[in-house]
């Protein structure tokens, strides 16, 4: 074993986390080696030191100013939009106004960002939610699951996400034959929902699989995910270049009941999801959030509330935005090291802060859509 | 009763700022020595700390609750500190003249263990100069070594803040100790050296 290796196993094995197989290896190695025992001794009291390090009591103003900042926050309401809605929702407001249709038409708009590396998850609740179905699928298309559901781990071969380019406009696709089970797994939260016709959530499902394959091939979904502090510039090179799709799905679903705004508060709740938005007018969309990864069942369970009639799905690519975001950034983060390296000049100051506001307002946006792509946009239409 | 930090959520969701409040005093002490650790200044720490706490109430509502409430707020903690030292890059240079001119008693630090006064000045010199040193590493290395060491997250639940692999969490931890490790044994060398010439005396070599 060379140190070489050894000094890069020091840390994890501090910890305890490296590999059980690699241990005696490596405590043998050390044994031998005074240089590697040396290093691992002076790793370990560096990190001891900074354990040590006692937790730091906030200035006894703290929370009061703390509680006189949120006043102002909560006072200017736009900026908490979300909490301001939910507590609407909570008091019940909207279920007098929506209780009037008995036939309605919800046209569901899905709008789902995700990375890569995250579409594993995606994959997986939805393999595993399937699986049981599997068998009553055509054998092409069952074939093109399992593959598909295996890309959490391994990407398909090249041949399989060609031949699911078709798959992106599922409305001209003809309906699966074969019978399937009605779901029965996910239907706590909605009471009374008519039958839903299966064949459309076994399209979506596959939409979802064919969003997936879309990704390069070749990569572990593990190393394409950027550690979010580097994802940021600065230290970017260590962020690959990640694929970001941004899918729109419409759904019209025909419906046998009035009151949606309980259903879905309670769905969309029960998915670790929320209804950002109600609709202003009975016709307005609504704007739900749920988890990218568990889209695809609360669609599921979403479709019980009616009879899906129509739906039409899009998808675009974020990944030029961010790249070109990523870009800007960069570029006036060097600026604004050149500034900073040559102290003094006059109106400095000034110009490294308006760069600086550029840059902060780029991150922003950055972040944004990072933060967007764990959780889906789901906007819904009541007719 | 003490209620549970999803319960205190809950309630803060619909408004009850008592409920947030109790929150906030649940974890004030670990936001504000993130930020402290993080920023190395009060003034910095105290708008940090802050500025979690107040995108913590924005997001209530996305709080889905798959990861522990805990988990969930270092993790705003961590972005708050990301984006608090793009602003503020120069500043955030500490170098050993800087922390010297904070005095001994302006950390006021918890805990109730008995010191002597000449081992507690000693201790909070080590303090000190441990900060520094973390305030020299890259703001990447000094927050996982915040996550990993202060907070005594587990590898998996920083993997799960910073949404990035067990496996870049691993690499990045071994890394930042390494950076922390020369930082640590440099000030080390200087501090002998200071103490030689200001004739101290080595024995007090508090790093060592």
């Amino acid at each position: 074993m060379h140190c070489l290796d050894v000094r890069e196993q020091l840390s994890a094995y501090i910890d305890g986390m490296l590999d059980s197989s690699l241990v005696p290896a490596l405590e043998e190695h050390l044994a031998s080696c005074r240089e590697c025992s040396a290093e691992l001794a002076e790793l370990k009291a560096a990190v001891e030191m900074v354990r040590q390090l006692p937790e730091v009591v906030p200035p006894p103003e703290f929370r009061d100013n703390l509680r006189r900042q949120l006043l102002t926050v909560q006072a200017a309401g736009g900026e908490g939009g979300r909490t301001g809605l939910l507590r609407r929702l909570t008091r019940g407001k909207w279920s007098g106004v929506l209780a009037v249709a008995a036939l309605a038409f919800l046209t569901i708009g899905i709008t789902t960002l995700w990375y890569a590396g995250h579409g594993g998850g995606l994959i997986e609740s939805v393999s595993r939610e399937k699986a049981a179905q599997e068998s009553s699928l055509p054998a092409d298309r069952a074939k093109h699951r399992v593959a598909t559901g295996s890309a959490a781990v391994e990407h398909p071969p090249a041949g399989a996400a060609e031949g699911s380019a078709e798959g992106l406009t599922p409305a001209q696709q003809p309906a699966p034959e074969g019978e399937q089970p009605a779901p029965t797994a996910e239907t706590g939260g909605v009471r009374g929902g008519a039958a839903v016709p299966e064949t459309v959530e076994r399209q979506l499902t596959v939409q979802y699989f064919d969003m997936q394959e879309k990704q390069p091939d070749g990569q572990p979904p593990g190393d394409e995910e950027s550690f979010s502090i580097s994802a940021l510039p600065r230290s970017a090179p260590e962020a690959g270049p990640t694929t970001i799709v941004a899918v729109e799905c419409t759904v019209e679903l025909t419906a046998n009941r009035a009151d949606f705004a309980g259903p879905l508060a309670a769905l969309a709740e029960k998915y670790d999801g929320l209804v950002e938005k109600q609709p202003a007018e009975p016709d307005g969309p609504w704007i739900l959030r749920v988890p990218a990864a568990r889209v695809d069942p609360f669609v599921d369970e979403l479709g019980q509330l009616g009879r899906v009639v129509n739906r039409n799905v899009q998808q675009r690519d974020l990944a030029e935005d961010i790249k070109r975001l990523r870009e800007e950034i960069s570029e006036l983060q060097e600026q604004e090291r050149l500034l900073t390296a040559e102290d003094g000049a006059p109106g400095e100051e000034d110009e490294l802060a308006a760069l600086r506001k550029k840059i902060t307002e780029r991150q922003k946006k950055l972040v944004n859509l990072e933060e967007t792509a764990r959780l889906a946009t789901i906007k819904l239409m009541i007719k | 009763m003490r209620l549970s930090d999803e319960a205190l959520v809950q309630k803060s969701k619909e408004g009850d700022l008592q409920a947030f409040d109790e929150l906030v005093r649940r974890y004030e002490g670990k936001i504000y020595s993130i930020a402290f650790r993080f920023m190395g200044n009060h003034a910095d720490a105290g708008d940090l700390a802050q500025e979690t706490f107040i995108r913590l109430y924005q997001s209530l509502a996305s709080f889905r609750g798959d990861s522990a409430f805990s988990t969930w707020l270092y993790r705003i903690a961590a972005n708050a500190c990301r984006d608090e030292l793009r602003k503020r890059q120069r500043r955030c240079v500490v170098s050993i003249e800087d922390m010297s001119v904070v005095s001994p008693g302006s950390v006021p630090v918890a805990g109730g263990v008995d010191y002597s006064p000449e081992e507690a000045v000693q201790r909070r010199e080590v303090q000190q100069q441990i900060q520094a040193c973390l305030n020299e590493l890259s703001p990447d290395h000094r927050l996982i070594l915040i996550l990993r060491e202060i907070l005594g997250m587990s590898y998996e639940e920083i993997a799960a803040s910073l949404n990035c692999s067990l496996g870049t969490v691993k690499s990045r931890i071994s890394r930042a100790r390494y950076n922390l490790k020369e930082k640590i044994k440099t000030k080390e060398e200087l501090l002998s050296e200071d103490r030689r010439l200001l004739g101290k005396g080595g024995e007090r070599n508090a790093l060592s």
